[in-house]
C-alpha cells in the first residue's frame, strides 16, 4: 500500500515536470568584442570610441557597405540619440559623422 | 543527416580553414573558435567566427549585441537546425545573461485584456496543452548582403535562416484567460532584453487575428531541448511563417490594446512597401509602407558550392530546402542551363507547411565544361520565385532565384 502511494506520487511528480524541479539559474558569459573602430586623428574617433562603442560593438559600423554615404551616417548617429536616448552632446554629432564618414564611408558623396 | 556528429565537426573546422588544426588533437575549443575567419561573397564581407555560449563557431556579423549566421554548410547537414548552429539576433545590447526558469514570470495585460494575468513557467507547461509545430524562422533582412545596389544595415549572408521543432502552448490559448475585450486590436510582445539608455525597447505587435491564429506559439523547447540562452530562454515566441522580427526572444509581457502600436520596431523599422510586388525601383523610397508580414517563397540548393569542380558523367545527387511563408512547397523546379530549361525535384519528407522541405535530384553533366544550377520552389498557391531579384531600401524579404556554378571536368 505504501509502496503503491509512493510510487503515485513519483508519477505526480513526474507529471508535474519542471513545476517541482529545482534548478539553479542558467548563466552564460559573453565573450569579448571582436572588433574595434579603426584609428584617425579626426577628432571623432575618439568620440566615436567613447559615444558608439560604449553601447554596440565596432561591426555595426565596420560592415557597412561601401556606398554608404554620409546621409547614412548622419541619420544613424541622430537616431542613436533620438531613438535610444544615447546620452551624447548634439555638439558631438557632427565630429562623429566627419569620422565614420571618412572611415566607413563611400568616397564618392 | 547522414554524417556522424565527428564527420561533421572536421567538416566545420575545414570551412573555417583549420583543418590542420583538427589534427593536431587537443587544440581547446576556445583557442580555434576564436581564430577563424569567414569571407561573405559581397564587397566588405569579412568576418570572424566565434563560439557564443551554447553555440558553436559561427559567422559573427556583430559581437555586442551578438548577431551570429549560421555557416550555409549546416543547411546540408538535414532539414532540422541543430540549436548550437541556429542564427543569433539581437538589437539592444542589454541582453539577459542568468535567468532562474523557476521564478520566471509572463505577464499578461494591456488595456484591452479584461482579466489581466501572471503566468509562471509551470502553469504554462501544466495548465495549457502543449502543442508541436516545425517551422522556419528567417530573418527579415536574411541575404541582404546581396542586395544590388548595396543598402545599409546588417549585412547577412544567407545564413539568417533555421528550422527546427518547437515546444509550447498557442497564444490563443493563453489569451484566452486574459479575456480579451470587444475593443481589442493588437498585442505587444517584449522581452527581458533592455534598451541601455531605454529609448528603442524591443517591442512588437501582431494584430488580434495574427495572434489568435492557432499556430502561433509561446514556445520553451527547440529541437527536444531547452531554448539556448541566445535564442530567447526559456521562452519563446513562435510565429509561423513570419519573418523572425516577430519571435519575441525571452517573452516576459503581452499586452492586450485597443489601438496601433507605434513603438519603434514596428514604425519606422521592419516596414516593407506597400505594394503587390513588395518592391520600389532599386534607390528610391516607396511612397506607403506596412508592417513585414509573411516569408516569400526560397530555395537554396546546399550541397553544390560557387565554383566545385564535379566529374564529367557520373551522377551527383543535388540536394537543396525549399520553404515559405505557411502555405507549403507543392514543387520544386531545377535547371541545370542557367535556367533555360527545368525539371521537377523529388521532394523529400514534410514535416509540415512552416518546415524547410527538402528536395533532390540528379545531375549527371554529359559533357566537361560549366553548369549553372538553379532551383525554383512554388508553394501551395502557385506562388514561386522571381528571376531577378526585387529591391527595397531595406534590404527584407529577399527570394530571387539562386544559382550556383560548377564545373564538370
Amino acid at each position: 500500500m505504501q509502496k503503491t502511494i509512493r510510487l503515485a506520487l513519483v508519477v505526480a511528480a513526474l507529471a508535474s515536470g519542471a513545476a517541482l524541479s529545482v534548478a539553479a539559474p542558467k548563466t552564460i558569459t559573453l565573450p569579448p568584442d571582436g572588433a574595434t573602430l579603426r584609428p584617425s586623428p579626426l577628432p571623432g574617433y575618439a568620440k566615436a570610441q567613447a559615444d558608439c562603442v560604449s553601447c554596440h560593438s565596432a561591426e555595426y559600423m565596420i560592415m557597412q557597405p561601401p556606398n554608404a554615404g554620409r546621409p547614412y551616417w548622419e541619420a544613424m548617429t541622430k537616431r542613436m540619440k533620438a531613438v535610444f536616448k544615447a546620452p551624447f552632446d548634439d555638439a558631438d554629432v557632427p565630429a562623429i559623422v566627419d569620422y565614420l564618414a571618412a572611415t566607413y564611408g563611400s568616397k564618392t558623396p | 543527416m547522414a554524417l556522424s556528429p565527428h564527420a561533421s565537426k572536421r567538416r566545420r573546422l575545414l570551412a573555417a580553414g583549420l583543418g590542420a588544426a583538427a589534427g593536431l588533437g587537443g587544440v581547446g575549443r576556445a583557442a580555434w573558435a576564436q581564430s577563424g575567419t569567414f569571407e561573405q561573397p559581397f564587397a566588405n564581407g569579412e568576418r570572424r567566427l566565434a563560439a557564443y555560449p551554447e553555440k558553436r563557431p559561427m559567422i559573427v556579423t556583430t559581437s555586442r549585441p551578438p548577431q551570429l549566421e549560421t555557416p550555409f554548410d549546416v543547411f546540408n547537414d538535414g532539414i532540422i537546425t541543430p540549436n548550437d548552429a541556429f542564427f543569433v539576433r539581437y538589437h539592444n545590447a542589454g541582453i539577459p545573461t542568468s535567468i532562474d526558469a523557476d521564478t520566471y514570470v509572463i505577464k499578461i495585460g494591456g488595456n484591452a485584456a479584461g482579466k489581466p494575468l501572471e503566468l509562471r513557467l509551470a502553469d504554462l507547461k501544466t495548465r495549457f496543452k502543449p502543442v508541436e509545430i516545425v517551422a522556419v524562422n528567417q530573418c527579415s533582412g536574411n541575404s541582404r548582403g546581396f542586395f544590388n545596389p548595396r543598402v545599409t544595415g546588417g549585412q547577412s549572408g544567407n545564413g539568417t535562416m533555421g528550422n527546427a521543432r518547437w515546444l509550447g502552448v498557442p497564444l490563443k490559448d493563453v489569451l484566452a484567460r486574459a479575456e480579451l475585450k470587444n475593443s481589442a486590436k493588437q498585442v505587444t510582445f517584449d522581452g527581458l532584453d533592455t534598451a541601455i539608455f531605454g529609448g528603442g525597447d524591443f517591442v512588437k505587435a501582431l494584430n488580434v487575428d495574427q495572434a489568435m491564429n492557432p499556430d502561433v506559439l509561446i514556445a520553451w523547447q527547440m529541437n527536444g531541448a531547452d531554448i539556448p540562452m541566445l535564442n530567447g530562454y526559456p521562452v519563446k515566441l513562435v510565429v509561423p511563417g513570419y519573418y523572425g522580427t516577430y519571435w519575441v526572444k525571452h517573452l516576459s509581457q503581452i499586452n492586450v490594446i485597443d489601438s496601433e502600436f507605434d513603438g519603434f520596431w514596428m514604425k519606422p523599422a521592419y516596414r516593407v512597401p506597400d505594394n503587390d510586388c513588395v518592391c520600389v525601383a532599386p534607390g528610391t523610397a516607396p511612397a506607403a509602407t506596412r508592417p513585414i508580414g509573411r516569408f516569400t517563397v526560397r530555395s537554396f540548393i546546399t550541397s553544390l558550392k560557387e565554383g566545385q569542380r564535379i566529374r564529367t558523367g557520373n551522377s551527383t545527387v543535388v540536394r537543396g530546402i525549399a520553404f515559405d511563408g505557411g502555405k507549403g512547397i507543392r514543387d520544386v523546379g531545377v535547371s541545370i542551363d542557367g535556367g533555360q530549361t527545368w525539371k521537377s525535384a523529388f521532394l523529400g519528407e514534410d514535416l509540415g507547411r512552416y518546415s524547410f522541405r527538402e528536395f533532390t535530384f540528379a545531375f549527371t553533366p554529359e559533357r566537361a565544361g560549366v553548369y549553372e544550377v538553379r532551383s525554383c520552389a512554388w508553394n501551395r498557391d502557385g506562388v514561386g520565385q522571381p528571376t531577378t531579384a526585387v529591391w527595397q531600401p531595406s534590404g527584407y524579404m529577399r527570394n530571387v532565384i539562386e544559382s550556383v556554378k560548377v564545373t564538370a571536368v
